[in-house]
């Protein structure tokens, strides 16, 4: 084809290709598709897909709350008046749907009076269970109504006793049973408590309207704080105002991961142009590399857009890097000399594309290994490599056969090779090289792991030290563990709930689980509930006769008979109007603690103690204290991307035994595997802990050197130097992920540093190498 | 419902605990108004020297009268009071158990040792203030709160704080203490006749030294 139609057919490959990936990617949703969410990390199929979705939608209620503290110089009437100012405002704006003073005891008074008017049909089915089961055990010598009401008088007495009784005494004729008084030990600390120094800061809490993770989450009530504060400052001009919430912190990891991206990838483009100056002849043609990197990233996009439903943000930024391997097919192709004047550019393909492929699908099979791991960022970060390292090789080919002289040309030193002819160098070369292969072969084993999830926070300082200081005013603390049970309806997350209770009492004797749920009977003891009352027709006349034995005067206990009789007489509600009518008094932070809605019923319990093994299956129950398990999962992530990186480079290995022989093929598997085990045992011998992201980021700097490798030892069979490509891309590849090691975001400085480490590595001991031969044993440039 | 959970067992653990004397005084009915902080007066000279109280280790007989039980509920156990530790109150078997309370706030322990913060109350905070000044005998903090009625016969003396807040007043009730000398015997939380707690104080001893393991057991 001549040169003139080949080059406008190849235009409209390209244009017609970039427009269907820019247009599939215009038309997607990308507050649907792609997820900042940290629980999209985790797998779905690894516990009950209905149980994850729980959590998700929890931690969405749950990331609304906004917590503020107000520190309010002056006397209790001015203190009250700035909290009044502050509650108010804030209740007015639109921003927020929900607003209550922690001192405000209205919420916990309509639930105690909630379950006071329903005690009989939340509380009694339990109560009467229990004593069943107790009676059932024994030898019923006597009648059941009897034995009961015998029972109730002598707990009623013995609890008298009890610091609490003086607490209660008011309502201990409405209800001997002391269903109340046993309720409120398996409800205390489910909620935060304001402190009762009168001097402390005054606690507010609220609920925003918008999710923080978007705009009207974030803008809108940041204005609304700032005119409450300034009202509370029209009240007391010295009130300080300390809070905090999910949005806040979004924010300003997101103006600050905006601000250093932006900085470091400046001072990066400036490194790589730096050294595209001084090693190119003419600059401005390496912008011809340009669309190598963008057609990688767009078909990279596009894959992944296409493949999966939802794709977790981490995948785009930790894919971004793809570039830097990407541009190394560009750099082989257009720094590569013709063979001779004139050399067609299909001719260059042809005597190219062997290393070009060989390159190219090696690494896919190494990444695209990644897609059996059950974890979805893995997952998604194979497709998104392979699918970008496909396209940018496709790129590649196609944008420079519609070039005129697809040859860009490097300065001399830049091409200039050395050899081992000296003594001295050639044995410091094999020094440097010995070295090399001891700290290769010594140093991972010294290598400790740890993964954390805070790892993936953009660090705020001043925010999360404030955040900290306000969550402990109301009460939360690393000793105690928040536990979310689920179900399908209102009556089978009560049963999880119980089962969770009683694991949870062998697992953690002697520790408290608080939950709101405890004020609603299990489907076990609201079913049985006819049978055990109809059995306690003369229970009344027993009571009163067993109160009386022990010192009590019955009379005095006419609101409960009253009441007893009211409720036998009353039509019988169903489980499900029951429950959703305590439900429907939760208030303020009471709310968060149950949800009841079709297919996502909840119940929030809260135990006393740290986080610890994560409940049965059969509880459909999930530690949602946060980092430890998180912890965990990322744990298992970095698990599972090693195995599979492991299998990966075995796949390399072996295919580089099969394209180029065994020994062939080994030589050049031991630049990236050594490189590798190089950057390994030099950060174990630094004394540093490693984590996924160092794993990852080990990955592509072996895609890199494995390019290099492939690139040398092509060149050498024709009996040519090692291209100027391979240094070329290594320098501008360790200077613009350096620089990344320099980001204070602890992702992007372990994945900087790795590939940087990896990548020059490569570069040392690919020139190294030539250096430590004697010149006698060079390689016969005619050998296969 | 549970609004007076917390004030019920701060009042329990006011530590009238000074040096009690053989048994509980006869002043039967409260004395005239005194205005508290007139300096030299007898009274501030009482408060001062019950205020200077040191550790106390005494034990005690707790009557609790509720108005749907015909007879007191009788407690026994021991006071153990320390400047710098607060005050713990031990309760003999069969429901064996200790209640602290100190700076940090109330606790209670079971008799396996096993400890439970009480969760405050935001509404007892007026209530605490109130009854923190009782505690210390600081009369400048008490007038604030408290109107004193106060009587003597002899060595014998009856002090009755009654709150000058009427919602603090019908919430708390009327505290009574008596006492002889610098000894205090008896003290009462009254609401009314058939609604209140009467703690006699006996076989008191006054600055002795608690050992390493009492401190553990009985204070935070």
């Amino acid at each position: 084809m001549p040169f003139y139609r080949q080059k406008w057919f190849v235009r409209l490959v390209l244009v017609l290709a970039a427009l269907a990936g820019l247009g599939w990617l215009a038309r997607l949703d990308y507050e649907r598709k792609i997820s900042r969410n940290v629980l999209d990390l985790i797998p779905t199929d690894e516990r009950s897909p209905e149980l994850a979705l729980t959590r998700e939608l929890a931690s969405e209620e749950q990331s609304r709350v906004a917590l503020f503290a107000l520190d309010v110089p002056g006397d209790p009437a001015r203190r009250d008046a700035a909290t009044a100012a502050f509650v108010r405002n804030l209740s007015g704006s639109t921003a927020f749907d929900e607003v209550v003073a922690l001192s405000d005891m209205s919420a916990r008074d309509a639930l105690g009076k909630q379950v006071f008017q329903q005690r009989f049909d939340l509380l009694l089915p339990g109560w009467l269970e229990t004593n069943w089961q107790e009676y059932s055990a024994g030898d019923r010598q006597e009648s059941w109504p009897d034995w009961l009401a015998e029972r109730v008088a002598v707990r009623l007495q013995s609890y008298l006793g009890s610091p609490e009784a003086l607490a209660f005494q008011e309502i201990l004729p409405s209800d001997p049973l002391l269903l109340l008084p046993r309720l409120i030990d398996s409800v205390q600390g489910v909620e935060s408590a304001a402190p009762t120094d009168p001097n402390a800061p005054k606690l507010v809490w609220a609920r925003t309207r918008g999710s923080p993770w978007k705009e009207e989450g974030q803008g809108p009530v940041f204005a609304a704080v700032r005119e409450a504060q300034a009202a509370a400052l029209a009240e007391v001009p010295a009130t300080k105002l300390r809070w905090v919430s999910i949005g806040r912190i979004a924010s300003a990891s997101r103006d600050r991961i905006e601000n250093e991206l932006s900085s470091l990838n400046l001072l990066s483009l400036a490194a790589v142009m730096g050294i595209a100056a001084i090693c190119l002849r003419r600059v401005f043609k390496a912008l011809h590399l340009a669309p190598v990197m963008l057609g990688g990233l767009l078909g990279a996009w596009v894959a992944t857009t296409l493949v999966f439903d939802r794709v977790h943000v981490l995948v785009f930024v930790v894919g971004s890097l793809l570039g830097g391997v990407a541009v190394d097919y560009g750099f082989y192709l257009y720094l590569q000399p013709p063979a001779f004047p004139d050399e067609p550019y299909s001719g260059k393909v042809r005597r190219l594309i062997k290393p070009l492929l060989a390159s190219a699908l090696t690494t896919v099979i190494g990444f695209s290994l990644l897609l059996f791991s059950e974890l979805p960022l893995i997952r998604q970060l194979g497709i998104f490599v392979s699918a970008g390292l496909l396209s940018a090789l496709a790129t590649a080919l196609l944008w420079f056969a519609q070039v005129g002289t697809p040859y860009m040309e490097t300065r001399g030193f830049a091409r200039a090779r050395f050899t081992g002819d000296q003594p001295v160098v050639r044995k410091i070369a094999q020094g440097l090289l010995i070295v090399g292969a001891l700290v290769a072969l010594g140093g991972p084993w010294l290598l400790h792991w740890r993964d954390d999830i805070r790892e993936l926070e953009i660090p705020t300082p001043a925010l999360q030290a404030e955040a900290l200081e306000v969550r402990t005013l109301f009460g939360e603390n690393s000793k105690q563990t928040l536990f979310i049970t689920r179900g399908s309806d209102i009556a089978s997350a009560r049963a999880s709930l119980a089962r969770f209770s009683t694991w949870h009492a062998q697992e953690y004797p002697g520790e408290t689980l608080a939950s709101i749920g405890n004020a609603v009977p299990t489907p076990t003891a609201w079913q049985t509930l006819p049978e055990r009352i109809g059995g306690i027709e003369m229970f009344v006349p027993a009571l009163q006769a067993a109160l009386e034995r022990h010192g009590f005067d019955a009379a005095a206990f006419a609101p409960f008979f009253n009441d007893w009789q009211a409720w036998r007489a009353a039509p019988r509600p169903s489980y499900d109007e029951t429950v959703a009518n305590l439900v429907a008094v939760l208030r303020g932070p009471l709310r968060m603690m149950a949800s009841v809605g079709p297919g996502r019923c909840w119940f929030f319990s809260v135990s006393s103690h740290p986080p610890g093994r994560e409940p049965p299956v059969d509880t459909a129950t999930v530690n949602v204290s946060g980092l430890e398990n998180m912890n965990q999962l990322f744990g298992r992530y970095r698990v599972s991307a090693m195995r599979l990186s492991a299998w990966g480079l075995g796949l390399v290995g072996l295919s580089m035994f099969v394209l180029y022989g065994f020994w062939r093929g080994a030589k050049i598997f031991a630049l990236p595997l050594g490189s590798c085990l190089f950057a390994f045992g030099a950060l174990g011998l630094a004394g540093q802990t490693l984590n996924l992201f160092h794993l990852l980021g080990a990955f592509l700097g072996v895609c890199l050197s494995h390019n290099y490798a492939i690139f040398t030892a092509e060149n050498a069979a024709r009996g040519e130097e090692s291209p100027p490509s391979i240094r070329l891309s290594a320098l501008t590849t360790a200077a613009s992920f350096g620089i990344l090691a320099l980001s204070k975001i602890p992702v992007v400085k372990a994945l900087g540093a790795t590939v940087a480490l990896i990548v020059l590595t490569a570069l040392v001991a690919v020139e190294l190498v030539p250096l430590a031969r004697r010149p006698a044993v060079k390689d016969n440039p005619t050998r296969q | 419902m549970i609004r007076h959970y917390r004030l019920f067992l701060t009042l329990l653990l006011v530590p009238f605990v000074g040096l009690a004397a053989d048994g509980p005084t006869a002043l039967t009915e409260p004395g005239p108004l005194v205005e508290l902080g007139s300096a030299g007066t007898d009274w501030q000279v009482l408060f001062e020297k019950l205020a200077a109280q040191g550790t106390v280790f005494s034990h005690f007989t707790e009557k609790r009268w509720f108005p749907f039980k015909k007879i007191p509920v009788v407690l026994k156990g021991e006071m153990r009071m320390m400047p710098g530790r607060g005050l713990s109150l031990h309760y003999a078997p069969p429901d064996e158990r200790t209640m602290i309370v100190d700076e940090r706030g109330l606790l209670l322990r079971d008799d396996r040792g096993r400890s439970r913060e009480v969760p405050p109350d935001p509404r007892a905070s007026n209530i605490n203030a109130a009854l923190l000044p009782v505690m210390r005998f600081d009369q400048k903090e008490l007038a604030k709160v408290f109107l004193l009625h106060a009587v003597r016969s002899g060595a014998a003396w009856r002090l009755d704080f009654e709150p000058r807040d009427s919602a603090l007043a019908r919430t708390i009730g009327r505290i009574i203490v008596w006492g002889e000398d610098t000894k205090v015997q008896q003290l009462e939380f009254r609401r009314s006749n058939s609604q209140r707690v009467e703690i006699i104080i006996d076989d008191s001893q006054a600055g002795i030294v608690f050992t390493e393991a009492e401190l553990q057991r009985f204070f935070r």
